[in-house]
């Protein structure tokens, strides 16, 4: 839909200035955009093949952790991982890529996961946790790429909506209506150059006339 | 910064290992639960919470309303049954709407 405007020079100056404003908007929105774009490459580069390595190792560890429990009476196990010793607390730092805030995560393990007695106990459910416990930074890790990824990912999204409506809807509706204000604008300029041009010829040609009645007047000799 | 905790939702075998490590483990019954107690994960200030694959259909508006947050990040891991690519697809489909182009097309 086109922009309805009053075709006044006011509103000219005032739809060029839109029509400005909007296509800087647009260069700074573009710019954005590919600095995201190239923060998102980087981020992408180093997250691919991460999640497969991630689940492969987590197979493994959940392998690890079959055999643990095959090898252990299944009260003896859920004694022995009742109460667990260790505690993972995971420290979330900040970083700004342009205007988003992602996350950072570290995470921290305290305390020993081996918290059980050695009686009632098998070397598997030992080596499945040691497993377990390597494979537990790289998932927070994971976390944390993904989570930027996903961040990175809507922002692209919402800033390309922005440039595409401005380059696409904004900028040509506003060249539009300048244009139509301006050849409205010089139709009346023309019209109004016309009608000026037409009463100076009617009020020659009236002066003219009259021009010519004095003259008649003045030549004839007087009868008074 | 404020240190926060990990959890993981899962069924219990799946579950079990991690839990030894001190990460919180929760064990729901069925898929409303998921979605409870994913909420009070949320509001507790975990910072970060795996979801095992089989729950990600029952708690997708849970994680679709944090994934604009800067936290918690939500982990989407196979389980114990083997892995069925969800997790990996689900950040690709948000690739793939970022960009318009399948950039890890070439590893799948």
């Amino acid at each position: 839909m086109a922009i309805q405007a009053r075709a006044t020079r006011m509103e000219l100056l005032h739809l060029r200035k839109r029509a400005a404003l909007a296509r800087r908007g647009h260069k700074l929105l573009k710019d954005k955009l590919d600095e995201l774009m190239r923060q998102f490459k980087i981020l992408l580069s180093e997250y691919l093949g991460a999640r497969q390595s991630l689940e492969a190792k987590l197979e493994t560890a959940y392998r690890e952790f079959i055999f643990a429990r095959a090898s252990m009476r299944e009260e003896s196990l859920s004694d022995a991982l009742r109460y667990p010793g260790a505690v993972a607390t995971v420290t979330t730092s900040t970083r700004r890529v342009m205007n988003l805030t992602l996350p950072v995560f570290d995470i921290a393990m305290t305390g020993s996961y081996i918290n059980y007695g050695m009686f009632d106990t098998t070397p598997e459910l030992d080596r499945s946790l040691e497993v377990y416990s390597e494979v537990l930074p790289e998932v927070v890790r994971l976390a944390g790429q993904e989570k930027a990824i996903g961040i990175l990912a809507g922002e692209i999204d919402r800033t390309r909506r922005r440039v595409n409506a401005l380059e696409y809807i904004l900028i040509p509706e506003l060249v539009e209506a300048v244009a139509a204000i301006r050849l409205k604008l010089d139709e009346m300029e023309r019209g109004n150059l016309t009608r000026l041009m037409k009463v100076k010829k009617m009020t020659e040609q009236r002066r003219e006339a009259a021009d010519a009645v004095l003259k008649a007047a003045a030549g004839r000799p007087s009868t008074g | 910064m404020k240190p926060g905790s990990v959890a993981f939702i899962g069924d219990a075998d799946t579950v079990l290992g991690f839990r030894a490590l001190g990460v919180e483990a929760v064990v729901p019954p069925d898929p409303e639960d998921a979605a409870r107690s994913f909420r009070e994960l949320v509001s507790a200030g975990s910072s970060v919470i795996i979801v095992e694959e089989d729950l990600v259909e029952a708690l997708r508006g849970e994680i679709d309303a944090v994934s604009n947050r800067p936290v918690p990040a939500v982990v989407i891991l196979p389980g114990v049954g083997g892995s069925r690519g969800r997790g990996g697809d689900t950040i690709r489909r948000q690739i793939l709407k970022a960009v318009g182009v399948d950039l890890m097309a070439e590893d799948a």
